[in-house]
């Protein structure tokens, strides 16, 4: 048993007290009186007093010394300490490692100054032979060293060292706080004795049971570019540009960098003045229609937006934008012996579709009967009725119903079509044929593929494959063994098969992974180009190999598609890739940083550290009840003796 | 302030009641207590056959006409008796409650004023230690009653009293003629039976009155006390004792109470003596009307 508040023992002094007052105490109050013969002739009358009744005398002491005793032990919270295990001293560094803590300084950055101090606390915390864990609050959170003891002092140093050599081992988005409490929650569940200690530039209002150190410095400011945004009214672009100023209140300089404007591939600068105060973000509406001269901008292949001050900010990784409006050009060539209005529509809806035209220019060559045909040069060639002389090997061939196939293709046609009415049938699994009903397909007349070597048939006929896919590297080939005109092409199903034709062998497309709507329902899939620290692209291709070049120069590959890449660093990537027809695609895109980081004065309500709940058992036990209740029994038993004595 | 019953009032009441004493006694000439003797009187009693001797001159001639045999005509007897009342003059009766000696002379003052009025005589006997002194001598008429009365009230309650020697050494208790009266508390080791058989075998007519205050009848006080024994002359006096009066004890008090006044009377009565107690707290009329009506006395 543990005393909470052993001075509450000196209640037991009222026990002296109360033995002096019984000594001190007159007993017997004298009386005269004239009847003593009869009070000796009483005691006759008095029963025999048994040894229990020689004890109740005393009773009255015994219970009125056992109350202030009980008294003294309430004063003295009595309780019974549970068994702990690992309690003892140790202390939880939590290292903030959002952007912000990349904010520069006069003795390094944020993030240097919380490693060095979390070194400090290592050197002080092994000195006294506790324990340290340090965790690192990037994108998600991890231990650096969990509850290590001063014999792994070295270990814990060099790894502290190798946060900030030779580069800062700080994240570029928004540090995962929550998660790092979460892993401290762990440790205190096993040692709720363990100090928390954050260090961070974030200010928290309620920081909880955890210690929040400040490792800002006085001076610190930062303009920045939160977002920019461009939208084309009347064949202009219109930029959105939202800057903020924190730390101070500075007039910005904001730079507009265009390059390759108006298709010309020229260069082109734009300036403006903005005053920002008191980290408000204010929302500059540009409007290019009287910029270049009396040209405007109405397109250009890239723009950079740089903010700019009198002096060095101290965080520079949202001073520039970049956004990029170009378009890389996919040929579509469309060759038939018996031209097909169904062909001309689909391209054209192709060309127009509100996904692919963001990414891709198409241009489409719809050949008549005395066109020539090219056998190069084009990304798809689609051939209706006809085969090619050659077969050409830099894109995607097509062929509709054709009455024979090139040898060396792997198929043989039967030399007469199969007629009669014929419904569709889903054979295999492709992309191709996402959303396709394929018994909503009517077909009259067919081909019987008779030799297939090295094809895999998506659609059949009784079993009879009617369109067949062969997706090699060099080799990207579709069947169809029958005739549009002798089919229904106007159903919706038949233009979602198209376009899913076209979307698949496009070379690639550069997504967003779309995000949770409020509602539960997954958003939609959009190329973008403008990208967020954290975001996850999803890049999908047929197969060729695609190359990303990152930020700090780094190049990745990627052959499996679709391929996520995670984007942990801000800044201008370039996506390449190589068709079959060697041409060489690039695509850039730009991370930016969360703009929630932008701010580095940030303000928080509280700080998510729960303080871990004892487990049933290991609670201290709380004797207070057990004094309380023999204390009131004593009071009874008290009460009910004086009672006996006085009467 | 002085506790006194004895007024005008109180006497005049008095004035009709007569004391009812035991026919045996012989008493003296002039009273008017009738006995069993025959005597001078003018109340036909009795006849009986003449005897050698007798006064001829009470021959009853009618008689003799019808019977020819001599008849004597006898008729009652009054006598004069004389009332002693020994009074309890310990520091018990009066030192720790004064209403308690008023009222034992109330009692003796109210016999005493019954004898007197009924032409009998009175005596005062007050005892204190082993003596029962008689310092009016013997009362006859109201005059001296009163002077006698005035002077009890001055007494002085002290000291102890031992019945049995008080009585059985008096050399005045008188013989077969008339009322003894103790009035005392009876808190007393000395053997009160004694003076009980002294004066029955003196053939009086006995009468033990107890008094009683109300506190000695039902103690209200509790806890630990030591009690001074009234007679006592120092703390350190065997009588004294020390008690823790609880529920019990003072059951046990009555009980011992009761027990003492029954062992009192069972022995009154065995002895044709009679007994009665009364409590300060009860009308002093209730005695005289009450108790005393009750026994026999008046």
């Amino acid at each position: 048993m543990n005393l909470l508040f052993p001075l509450g023992l000196l209640g037991l002094l009222g026990i002296a007290v109360l033995i002096l007052i019984y000594i001190l105490k007159p007993n017997y109050q004298q009386k005269i009186i004239s009847s003593t013969y009869v009070w000796k002739l009483s005691l006759r009358y008095k029963r025999k007093r048994v040894p229990i009744n020689r004890l109740r005398s005393i009773l009255l002491l015994i219970c009125q010394i056992l109350i202030i005793t009980s008294c003294a032990f309430i004063l003295a919270r009595p309780i019974i300490e549970a068994v702990q295990r690992n309690r003892s001293e140790e202390k939880i560094a939590v290292i903030d490692a959002s952007a912000n803590m990349l904010t520069q300084g006069e003795s390094g950055s944020r993030f240097e100054r919380a490693v060095e101090q979390v070194r400090q606390l290592a050197e002080e915390t092994f000195a006294k032979g506790e324990r340290l864990s340090v965790i690192i609050a990037g994108e998600t959170a991890s231990y650096l060293v969990q509850r290590f003891g001063a014999d792994m002092s070295e270990d814990v140093y060099a790894r502290l060292d190798a946060l900030v050599q030779p580069t800062l081992q700080c994240s570029y988005g928004v540090g995962d706080i929550d998660g790092a409490m979460d892993l401290a929650e762990d440790i205190l569940e096993d040692n709720p004795d363990a100090e928390v200690l954050l260090y961070t530039a974030t200010e928290y209002i309620d920081a909880g049971s955890a210690t929040v150190v400040d490792v800002s410095e006085d001076g610190e400011w930062n303009a920045a570019i939160l977002d920019v945004q461009a939208s084309i009214s009347e064949n202009y672009y219109t930029f959105t540009i939202s800057v903020a100023c924190y730390g101070r209140d500075e007039e910005l300089t904001v730079l507009l960098d265009f390059d390759g404007v108006n298709y010309e591939k020229t260069d082109f600068e734009y300036s403006t003045q903005v005053r920002c105060s008191g980290g408000e973000t204010q929302n500059l509406v540009l409007n290019t229609a009287s910029w270049n001269g009396p040209m405007g901008v109405y397109s250009f292949d890239s723009l950079r937006v740089n903010v700019q001050a009198t002096e060095q900010d101290s965080f520079s990784y949202d001073n520039n934008f970049y956004y990029y409006a170009s378009q890389e050009t996919i040929r579509i060539q469309y060759a038939s012996s018996r031209p097909n209005d169904f062909f001309r529509a689909a391209l054209n809806a192709v060309r127009t579709n509100t996904v692919l035209s963001r990414e891709w220019n198409i241009e489409a060559s719809l050949l008549s009967q005395s066109d020539p045909r090219a056998t190069e040069g084009y990304d798809f060639y689609i051939y209706e009725e006809e085969i090619p002389e050659v077969m050409p090997v830099d894109g995607v061939v097509m062929l509709v119903n054709p009455v024979e196939v090139p040898s060396g293709v792997g198929i043989v046609l039967a030399d007469e079509p199969t007629e009669g009415d014929f419904t569709l049938s889903l054979s295999g699994s492709s992309a191709i044929l996402d959303g396709i009903n394929p018994a909503s397909f009517i077909v009259t007349q067919y081909r019987k593929v008779t030799l297939n070597d090295g094809f895999e048939p998506l659609l059949t006929i009784d079993g009879d494959p009617v369109m067949l896919l062969r997706n090699e590297d060099r080799e990207k080939i579709v069947l169809l063994s029958f005739g549009i005109n002798f089919s229904n092409p106007l159903v919706t199903d038949f233009s979602l098969l198209f376009l899913n034709l076209y979307k698949y062998f496009f070379p690639y497309s550069l997504v967003n992974v779309p995000e949770e709507n409020a509602d539960g329902t997954i958003g939609q899939t959009m190329p973008t180009t403008v990208f967020e620290v954290g975001d996850t692209a999803i890049i999908d291709s047929v197969g060729d190999l695609v190359s990303i070049s990152v930020p700090d120069g780094n190049v990745s590959e990627y052959g499996s598609f679709p391929a996520e890449i995670t984007l942990s660093a801000p800044g201008a990537y370039t996506l390449t890739q190589t068709l079959m027809s060697n041409r060489e695609l690039t695509r850039n895109f730009y991370v930016k940083l969360p703009a929630s980081e932008s701010n580095i004065f940030q303000t928080k309500d509280s700080l998510e550290l729960i303080a871990p709940e004892q487990v049933s058992g290991e609670e201290d036990e709380d004797l207070l009840l057990w004094f309380a209740v023999p204390l009131v029994a004593l009071l009874f038993i008290e009460w009910l003796l004086q009672i006996k004595e006085n009467f | 302030m002085k506790i006194s019953y004895l007024n005008d009032e109180f006497f005049s009441r008095l004035e009709t009641l007569a004391l009812n004493l035991r026919a045996d006694l012989a008493g003296y000439f002039g009273g008017k207590h009738l006995v069993r003797t025959y005597g001078q009187t003018v109340e036909f009693a009795d006849y009986r056959e003449y005897m050698l001797g007798d006064d001829i001159r009470r021959i009853d001639w009618n008689l003799f006409s019808r019977f020819e045999k001599y008849f004597l005509k006898l008729f009652t007897d009054e006598r004069q008796m004389h009332a002693r009342i020994f009074l309890d003059c310990s520091a018990s009766m009066g030192k720790a409650s004064p209403e308690k000696a008023a009222y034992a002379i109330g009692v003796a003052a109210a016999l005493g004023f019954l004898s007197v009025h009924n032409m009998d005589k009175v005596s005062y006997f007050l005892m204190k230690n082993d003596v029962a002194e008689n310092p009016f001598g013997t009362i006859v008429g109201k005059n001296s009653f009163f002077r006698a009365i005035s002077e009890l009230e001055k007494l002085d309650y002290s000291e102890e009293c031992n019945i049995s020697t008080a009585v059985t050494s008096c050399s005045d208790t008188g013989s077969n003629d008339g009322l003894s009266v103790i009035i005392s508390d009876f808190f007393t080791d000395s053997d009160w039976k004694k003076a009980v058989d002294y004066l029955c075998y003196k053939r009086r007519q006995v009468v033990l009155v107890q008094i009683l205050t109300p506190e000695e009848e039902d103690p209200v006080y509790s806890g630990r006390l030591n009690l001074i024994d009234s007679e006592s002359g120092d703390v350190s006096d065997n009588r004294n004792m020390k008690l823790r009066i609880t529920r019990g004890m003072q059951a046990a008090y009555e009980e011992a109470m009761r027990d003492l006044k029954e062992d009192i009377r069972s022995y009154c009565t065995s002895r044709g003596a009679d007994f009665f107690s009364v409590t300060t707290d009860k009308p002093i009329e209730r005695v005289v009307f009450g108790e005393l009506l009750k026994v026999g006395i008046i």
